[in-house]
């Protein structure tokens, strides 16, 4: 045998090797983080309850439902749309580890993009878990993608066309969950889970739909609500009970114009009150430096100080930076509100929820201390 | 002749690597200061009601802080009518013109109009209502959230038409807002807050 | 079906890149070779 084929062999045994170990690494994502069912949750269904098309795909995902003694108002919340935004994931695993609720119903979908909690965007340096420490030891979570899988729905166009109006966008849009309402039945993957999420909705005339999601601190829609016209009055009344709780947050009209996000879409194709929050989270903007785990949790970054000393951003940022339990406070603080304004702005729609954990709390004693035990 | 060409290359990018490292420094300092130092210009308080009931409220920019004083508004128990998008045609039988003041490229958006035909349709309804003898209050609301390249635009556009100008705090740090006031002999309340907005407000009417 | 054929594809130039390798006398230029190899295998198992 030839010296070059002896060092092929090696080298290719050397490829092999570092294809198994990247391989079992990129498939541990598949792992999914233990999410316990509080005292609260009266049923977990899956979402292909809504459209069977979605049934034993990635698409398929849990959805907790929290059903009062009392007959009453209905809300959904909406987490890991964008997997890349740990608050709105965090903040939804709370509310099903904690709330009871008396009257009404609450649905929690925490992974609403399940595929996209399968991978995380390739050379961003992203960490694939981060850790939170609780009184009963340590609880993991993955910090995925913004879109789906490409595993799971390929190729992308080079342009992707939003099916309902037209619209134009870059060709990798078309695996964003929020970019794919109100969804089609025989569309793509993306728009399949959007379909069932809008069928969901429908059939179980649901009164108010919170979509939870982060920005990058130098994005201008940040710390704010975003609120479909039909959504505005309650909207308004949430942006000024948190203002006035000293909760900084502004508040924003969804444009006619800007079509597949669910405060459009879900708004003009259902009856419910549309509306999506927004807090500030480094590790997914464009400006960061070092992107760890440190940085999900702490959200404290040089880089974006130097950005805000330089007037770059749209939120104060200094050395403390944003923590995760500050942003996951800020979306139950608004969840809450919003409960409160729906069920005095439309008695039928009244809700009454206890156990969500109160902003002030919340942000002194950590997310840890409201997550449960794992069996 | 090369050893020549490689000095001036070196010394190029040496000045070049000194001039942006200045230059950064001096921005870094300048816009710490800025953010550090709250600019307080001395502005007329209102002493007394300037105001009666109808209302009219509109918005300069197109933000949703105009719902937010409607949501006010309403809670207050006070009587007005909202259009977003008033022309100088609309206001009937108002009394007082009350426009929230402050851009948001998503509100033009909605509203489906451009920030330039904004500032028209404002500037045409507030020489309008002065014509008309109503009293204008602008509020200010959203803070330093509301302020930057496009809400300025609007600031610039309407402030100095207002009878009356009330400001969320956050919103006058480098004391643009209270400037203009100072300017124009308007009358004017720093509040801490949105909610707080509403008292500076309701001082206006009898 | 689609992703069948992309596979097929995919299969193919990866043989076509260990064929490269193992005619290549130069380690050097092997590496070369695998480095483009372990992502196409990736895929061809549709890890990533």
């Amino acid at each position: 045998m030839k010296r070059k084929h002896i060092s092929a062999i090696i080298i290719l045994i050397g490829a092999l090797i570092v294809t198994f170990y990247s391989g079992r690494m990129f498939l541990s994502m598949y792992q999914e983080e233990p999410i316990v069912t509080g005292p609260g949750v009266s049923s977990v269904v899956k979402l292909s309850t809504y459209f069977p098309g979605l049934e034993g795909s990635y698409g398929d995902t849990d959805v907790y439902i929290m059903k009062g003694r009392e007959p009453g108002g209905s809300t959904l919340v909406l987490g890991g749309t964008h997997p890349n935004e740990p608050a709105a994931y965090i903040a939804s695993v709370v509310l099903i580890e904690n709330v009871v609720v008396k009257k009404g119903t609450l649905y929690v979908i925490p992974r609403s993009n399940r595929s996209a909690f399968t991978h995380n965007d390739p050379q961003e340096g992203a960490p694939q878990r981060f850790y939170i420490e609780t009184p009963f030891g340590e609880r993991w979570f993955r910090f995925g993608s913004r879109a789906t899988n490409p595993v799971h729905q390929w190729p992308d166009p080079d342009v992707y066309i939003h099916a309902a109006s037209g619209q134009q966008l870059s060709g990798s849009e078309t695996r964003n969950l929020n970019r794919g309402y109100p969804g089609r039945a025989d569309g793509t993957f993306t728009e399949q889970v959007c379909y069932a999420i809008r069928n969901m909705i429908n059939t179980e005339g649901i009164d108010l739909s919170i979509d939870l999601h982060e920005a990058s601190p130098e994005y201008p829609v940040i710390n704010a609500i975003v609120a479909h016209e039909r959504a505005m009055p309650i909207a308004a009344d949430v942006a000024i009970t948190m203002q006035s709780n000293e909760v900084n947050i502004g508040l924003e009209p969804s444009p006619v114009n800007l079509r597949g996000l669910t405060h459009r879409e879900l708004g003009d194709s259902t009856e419910t009150f549309a509306v999506l929050m927004e807090s500030a989270n480094a590790s997914q903007g464009r400006l960061r430096g070092r992107t760890d785990e440190a940085l999900v949790l702490s959200g404290v970054d040089p880089m974006y100080e130097k950005a805000a000393d330089l007037g770059r951003l749209f939120v104060p940022y200094d050395e403390n930076g944003h923590p995760l339990e500050v942003r996951v406070a800020r979306h139950l603080f608004g969840i809450e509100s919003f409960i409160i304004s729906m069920s005095s702005y439309d008695g039928n729609k009244a809700m009454i929820v206890s156990e969500i954990p109160s902003y002030q709390n919340m942000v002194s004693r950590g997310v840890g201390a409201y997550l449960l035990p794992v069996e | 002749m090369r050893k020549l060409s490689l000095l001036i290359i070196i010394i190029a990018a040496a000045s070049l690597f000194t001039i942006g490292c200045g230059g950064d420094e001096s921005v870094s300092k300048t816009s710490q200061q800025e953010s550090a130092v709250s600019v307080q210009v001395s502005v007329k308080a209102l002493e007394g009601p300037i105001a009666e009931t109808p209302i009219i409220l509109t918005s300069a920019g197109q933000s949703a802080d105009v719902k937010m004083i409607e949501s006010l508004l309403k809670k207050g128990g006070m009587e007005y009518e909202i259009n977003e998008v008033l022309d100088s045609s609309g206001l009937g039988e108002a009394r007082t013109l009350v426009i929230a003041i402050g851009g948001s490229s998503k509100g033009l958006g909605a509203a489906g109009i451009d920030a330039e035909d904004e500032i028209d349709r404002i500037d045409a309804l507030l020489k309008e209502a002065a014509a008309k003898g109503l009293t204008i209050i602008g509020m200010h609301i959203g803070g330093e959230g509301r302020r930057g390249e496009l809400s300025d635009k609007f600031i610039k556009a309407s402030v100095e038409f207002v009878d009356y100008l009330i400001v969320v705090e956050g919103g006058d740090k480098d004391g643009m807002l209270s400037g203009i006031a100072a300017e124009n002999d308007i009358f004017m309340s720093r509040v801490g807050s949105i909610v707080d907005s509403y008292g500076a407000l309701k001082k206006a009417f009898p | 079906m689609i992703t069948w054929i992309y596979r097929l594809i995919v299969l193919l130039v990866s043989i076509f890149v260990v064929v490269n390798l193992v005619s290549k006398e130069k380690i050097k230029d092997q590496a070369n070779a695998v480095i483009v190899l372990i992502p196409l295998l990736l895929r061809l198992l549709m890890i990533k």
